[in-house]
C-alpha cells in the first residue's frame, strides 16, 4: 500500500478524536464559566462544591484508558504496514542509490550507471528501492506528497522502499544540515514504465550526470 | 491576616550588593524572573528578525548565515535562558513561602546556581560578536553538523560552554527547591497537604535532577569532541543523550504553570482546587512518563524501536487528561471573578489543548514520518510553550505580583495584554499547520513560491508583531503601575488559599514569624470556614 | 515525619520508572534505550535510598537563622568557576584569571561558613 494513503487512513482516525476533544474541552470550559457567572453578588461567602469525585474522575480515567488503547493500536497496525511497504527489499523495479552531501541530493541508477542531481526519475506506483548514505552531515529525505520522510546518515546506510503516484513531486532536505538547507532540494518524476527506460537509455548513452 | 510580628524581624541588606549578592530565597526568585524576562525579550527581537525575513521568499533582510544563527539561538534562548529557568524561579521564590519554610534549603546553592545561569547565557550569547556569529548548529546541537569541522566558528563552542553551564546552576537550584519541598516543610504539612503548585514544582524538580545532568555530560563530550577532533558517541547516540534531555525540558517549561493556573483557577473561582490525589498522582505520572518518550523525536531516524515510544508517548493522555479534568472541575460551580490572572490562565488551558492534541498525533510514526521537522511542528510547540507555558506564565505572573512587589498591576492594561497575545499568537502560529502539511520543512531562511505560502508567511509576520505589542503593553502596564503603586494587603486577591497568602506583600526576610496551622492543601480556606463557623470540607 | 514517609513520593517514582524501563525490554529495543532507560530508573532509586538514610535535618521549627543576608563570596566562586569555563575557548589567560577568582570566592565561603559555625557554637552554649 502506499505510503500516502496509509497516512491518510490513521489520520482519518486520528483527526476526528482530536477535533471531537478539542470541541468537548471548549464546551466544558464555556459552560463552566457561563453557569459560574449565572450566580449573583448574592452569594457572599464560600462557593459549596465537592473538592473531589473520585467516581466520576476514576470511570473518565477508564475512559480514556481506553481511548489511549484504541489510538496505540491503531498506530501500532498502522506502523506494521508501513514497515511492510516500506522494507521490502525484494520486488523493487529500481534501485536508486541517494548521496546525499551538502547541498545537494543525487541519485544514482547502480544498474544503469545513470546518476542524476536533484531530479529523481522513477516509474510511477512502482516499488522504488532507496539506499541512502550521506557523505558529510545528517540529511532527510521528505517527499510531503508520499507522506515520508527518512533521516540519511553518514556512518551507516539507511534502506526503504517507496512508491510514487504519477506526476512531479516535491522534495526537501528535512534535516537542518548547516549553509544552504533550504535550497537542498529535488523534484521527482513519476513517469510510465516505457518513458522511465526511455530517459534511463537516453542518460547512460550521454554519459554520466 | 499576617503572621508576621513587628518585633525581631531584621531588615535585609539593601541596595547594589544585596542585588548581587542576596541569599534571600525571595530575591534570588526575583532576580532569576527578571533575568529571565531579558533573555525572553532578546529571543523575541530573534523571532521578529526571523518573521520579518520570512514575510516575503527571498533574502531581504538577513542573509542565510545570519538566519541559520538567529533560528538555533531563539530556540537556544528561549529554552536554556527564558523558560525552563523563569519556571524554576517561581519555585524558587514560592515554594518556601507555601510550604511554610523560613528559608529555602542551601541559600547560598541557589545563589551560586544562579549567577551561573547568568553568566552560561552571557557565555552563549557571546557568540554574536565573533567574528563568525553565533552558534547555528540550532538548539540542539545536531551532530555532526555541530562537530568541528562542520561548524568550526567559536560561537559554537561558546555555546556548548554556555549550555552546559546555564543547565548546571539551574539543576542546582531545582535541587535547592526539591529538598525545601520534601524536607523543610512547616511540621503540619503532610504529602497530601502541599498545595498543588508545590506539587507540580517537585515533579519539575525531579526531572531537572534526573535529566538536566546528561545534558551537561552531552556537553562536555561535545567540547571534548570538538577541541580533539575525536568521536566519543556516534550521531544516532548524540540524539539519544540529547533528547533524553530534551524531552523532560519541555516539561520542566510546563509543570509549574500547571500549578500556577490550578492556583489562579481555585482562588478565582473561590473554591478548593478539584481532584486533589488525582492530580498529585498524575502529576508524578506525567513526570515519570516524559523521562521515557524521547525516542519519539528518532521516530524518522530509521535507528530506533518506534513502537515503545510510540506507546508511552500516546500514554501522556491519561496524566494530561486527569489534569484538564481537574482543572475544569474547579472552574465548575465556582464563582467566577474575572481578572487578567484567570484570563491568561484559560488561554493556558484552551491552547496547551490544541499543542498537546497535536503532540498525540505526531506521537503516531506514521503521521510524524511526514509532519516531523514541517512546520506542523513549529506550529505544535510553540502551542504548547507560547499559547500554553507563556500564557501560563503570566497568569502566575498577574497573580502573583502583589505578593512578590507589593503593588497590583494595572487590570485594563493587563486584560488588553491577554487580548493582543490571543490575537497574535493564534494568527502567527495557527496557519503553520496547513503550511506544514503542505510540505514547508522548518529551518529555512527562504523558501519557494508555492501557492498561498508568501500570504500566509506574511500573515503570520503580522501576527509576531501583534504579540510584540502586547508584550509593550505589559511593560507599558508595569512601569505605570509601579508609578502608581496601588499597595497589595497580604491577601491580595482576598481569597488566597495557600500559606503565601498569609504573610506580608511582600513577604519579609524570613517569611513567616508564625506559619498558620495546616489541616489541607488549602490551609487558609480551612481557616477562614472554621471562623466563618462552617464545616471545612 | 518518619524516613520511610519522607522518600515515598522518591521511591514510588523510581519503581514507576523501572515498570516502564521494563516495558521498553518487550519492543526489542536498541542498547541506548536499556541503558538510558534502567540507568534513570536505578539512579532515582538509589538516590531515593539516600534519603531514607540521611540524617534527619539539623532544622528544627524554632531554630534561629544563621545564614547571612548577603554571600558575596558563593557569587565570587560562581562567576570565577563560569569564567574559567569560558576561558577553556577565550585562552589560558581566562582560564587563569576565572580559577584565581574561584579561589577567593571559595576562600570567602570558607570563612563565611566559619563565622556562620562559630556563631552557632556561641548561641548553644548561651
Amino acid at each position: 500500500m502506499p505510503t500516502r494513503s496509509l497516512y491518510d487512513d490513521l489520520a482519518s482516525l486520528y483527526a476526528p478524536v482530536a477535533v471531537v476533544v478539542v470541541i468537548l474541552v471548549f464546551g466544558f470550559v464555556a459552560y463552566a464559566l457561563a453557569r459560574s457567572r449565572r450566580r449573583g453578588p448574592a452569594d457572599a461567602g464560600l462557593a459549596p462544591g465537592e473538592p473531589e469525585n473520585n467516581v466520576a474522575e476514576g470511570t473518565y480515567v477508564a475512559v480514556l484508558g481506553l481511548v489511549t488503547a484504541g489510538l496505540v493500536t491503531a498506530s501500532f497496525l498502522s506502523f506494521d504496514k508501513v514497515g511492510a511497504a516500506t522494507s521490502r527489499a525484494s520486488g523493487a523495479a529500481v534501485r536508486v542509490n541517494v548521496d546525499a552531501a551538502k547541498w545537494r541530493w543525487r541519485f544514482v541508477y547502480p544498474a544503469a550507471g545513470v546518476s542524476s542531481v536533484a531530479g529523481l526519475v522513477v516509474p510511477a506506483d512502482r516499488p522504488i528501492r532507496f539506499v541512502a548514505r550521506s557523505a558529510d552531515v545528517l540529511h532527510d529525505f521528505w517527499v510531503p506528497d508520499v507522506r515520508f520522510q527518512r533521516q540519511v546518515w553518514p556512518d551507516r546506510p539507511t534502506r526503504w522502499t517507496l512508491s510514487f503516484p504519477r506526476g512531479v513531486h516535491d522534495g526537501v532536505c528535512a534535516w537542518f544540515c548547516g549553509l544552504q538547507h533550504d535550497q537542498m532540494r529535488f523534484i521527482v518524476r513519476a513517469v510510465g514504465d516505457a518513458e522511465f527506460r526511455r530517459w534511463l537509455a537516453a542518460r547512460s548513452g550521454a554519459g554520466r550526470g | 491576616m499576617s503572621a508576621t510580628a513587628a518585633a525581631g524581624v531584621r531588615a535585609p541588606a539593601g541596595g547594589l550588593l544585596a542585588l548581587l549578592a542576596s541569599t534571600d530565597h525571595k530575591s534570588v526568585g526575583r532576580r532569576l524572573i527578571g533575568v529571565s524576562v531579558a533573555f525572553f525579550l532578546a529571543g523575541g527581537v530573534m523571532a521578529l528578525l526571523m518573521r520579518t525575513e520570512l514575510a516575503q521568499p527571498g533574502l531581504q533582510v538577513v542573509s542565510t548565515d545570519v538566519y541559520n544563527q538567529l533560528f538555533s539561538m531563539h530556540g537556544s534562548v528561549m529554552i536554556y535562558l527564558f523558560m525552563t529557568p523563569i519556571g524554576l524561579a517561581l519555585g524558587v521564590y514560592l515554594v518556601p513561602l507555601q510550604v511554610g519554610a523560613r528559608e529555602i534549603a542551601g541559600p547560598r546553592w541557589a545563589l551560586g546556581g544562579l549567577w551561573l545561569d547568568v553568566m552560561g547565557g552571557l557565555i552563549m550569547l557571546s557568540g554574536f560578536l565573533t567574528v563568525d556569529g553565533a552558534a547555528s548548529a540550532t538548539w540542539i546541537g545536531v551532530d555532526p553538523l555541530s562537530r568541528a569541522p562542520n561548524t568550526p566558528s567559536m560561537g559554537m563552542d561558546m555555546w556548548v560552554l554556555g549550555v552546559a553551564v546555564a543547565t548546571l546552576g539551574q539543576t542546582i537550584f531545582a535541587a535547592c527547591v526539591l529538598v525545601t519541598a520534601l524536607r523543610r516543610r512547616t511540621p503540619d504539612m503532610t504529602l497530601l497537604r502541599i498545595p498543588v503548585f508545590a506539587w507540580t514544582m517537585i515533579a519539575t524538580c525531579l526531572m531537572v535532577v534526573f535529566a538536566f545532568p546528561v545534558l551537561v555530560g552531552t556537553m562536555v563530550m561535545l567540547w571534548i569532541e570538538r577541541q580533539f577532533g575525536v568521536q566519543i558517541a556516534d550521531p544516532v547516540t548524540y540524539q539519544h543523550l540529547f533528547w533524553f534531555y530534551g524531552h523532560p525540558v519541555v516539561y520542566v517549561m510546563f509543570f509549574p504553570f500547571v500549578g500556577a493556573v490550578g492556583e489562579v483557577f481555585a482562588n478565582f473561582a473561590a473554591r478548593r482546587f478539584f481532584g486533589y490525589r488525582f492530580f498529585v498522582v498524575s502529576i508524578l505520572a506525567f513526570a515519570g512518563l516524559s523521562m521515557t518518550v524521547w525516542g519519539h523525536h528518532m521516530f524518522t531516524s530509521g535507528q530506533v524501536e518506534d513502537k515503545y515510544f510510540a506507546l508511552t508517548s500516546t500514554m501522556l493522555v491519561l496524566p494530561a487528561g486527569i489534569e484538564y479534568f481537574d482543572l475544569i472541575g474547579t472552574l465548575w460551580t465556582g464563582r467566577i471573578r474575572w481578572s487578567a490572572a484567570l484570563l491568561f490562565g484559560l488561554g493556558f488551558l484552551l491552547q496547551f489543548l490544541i499543542g498537546g492534541v497535536t503532540g498525540i498525533w505526531v506521537a503516531a510514526p506514521t503521521i510524524d514520518q511526514h509532519d516531523n521537522n514541517s512546520y506542523i511542528v513549529v506550529a505544535h510547540f510553540h502551542y504548547t510553550l507560547f499559547g500554553g507555558s507563556a500564557f501560563g506564565l503570566f497568569a502566575a505572573v498577574y497573580y502573583w505580583w502583589p505578593k512578590i512587589t507589593g503593588w497590583y498591576l494595572g487590570e485594563r492594561l493587563g486584560r488588553l495584554h491577554f487580548w493582543l497575545w490571543v490575537i497574535g499568537f493564534n494568527v502567527t502560529f495557527l496557519p503553520m499547520f496547513w503550511l506544514g502539511f503542505d510540505g514547508m520543512t522548518r529551518r529555512i531562511a527562504d523558501y519557494p513560491p508555492h501557492p498561498g505560502w508568501a500570504t500566509v508567511n506574511l500573515v503570520e509576520t503580522v501576527g509576531a508583531f501583534v504579540i510584540a505589542l502586547g508584550m509593550a503593553v505589559f511593560l507599558l502596564n508595569l512601569a505605570l503601575s509601579s508609578l502608581r503603586a496601588r499597595a497589595a494587603p497580604a491577601d491580595a486577591w482576598a481569597g488566597g488559599q495557600t500559606l503565601e497568602w498569609a504573610s506580608d506583600s511582600p513577604p519579609p526576610r524570613h517569611n513567616f514569624d508564625v506559619v498558620p496551622p495546616v489541616r489541607s492543601y488549602a490551609p487558609l480556606w480551612d481557616l477562614r470556614a472554621a471562623a466563618q463557623g462552617a464545616a471545612p470540607e | 515525619m518518619s524516613a520511610l514517609r519522607r522518600s515515598l513520593p522518591v521511591a514510588a517514582w523510581g519503581a514507576f520508572l523501572l515498570a516502564l524501563a521494563v516495558v521498553a525490554l518487550i519492543f526489542r529495543p536498541d542498547s541506548q534505550t536499556v541503558v538510558l532507560g534502567f540507568g534513570l530508573a536505578v539512579s532515582v532509586i538509589v538516590a531515593g535510598g539516600s534519603v531514607l538514610r540521611a540524617r534527619r535535618g539539623r532544622r528544627a521549627a524554632g531554630d534561629v537563622e544563621y545564614t547571612p543576608d548577603l554571600s558575596v563570596a558563593t557569587v565570587v566562586a560562581a562567576v570565577g568557576v563560569s569564567l574559567a569555563i569560558a576561558g577553556a575557548e577565550a585562552g589560558t589567560w581566562l582560564v587563569a584569571i576565572g580559577l584565581g577568582v574561584a579561589v577567593a570566592g571559595v576562600g570567602g565561603l570558607v570563612r563565611e561558613l566559619r563565622a556562620e559555625r562559630r556563631e552557632r557554637t556561641r548561641v548553644r552554649t548561651r
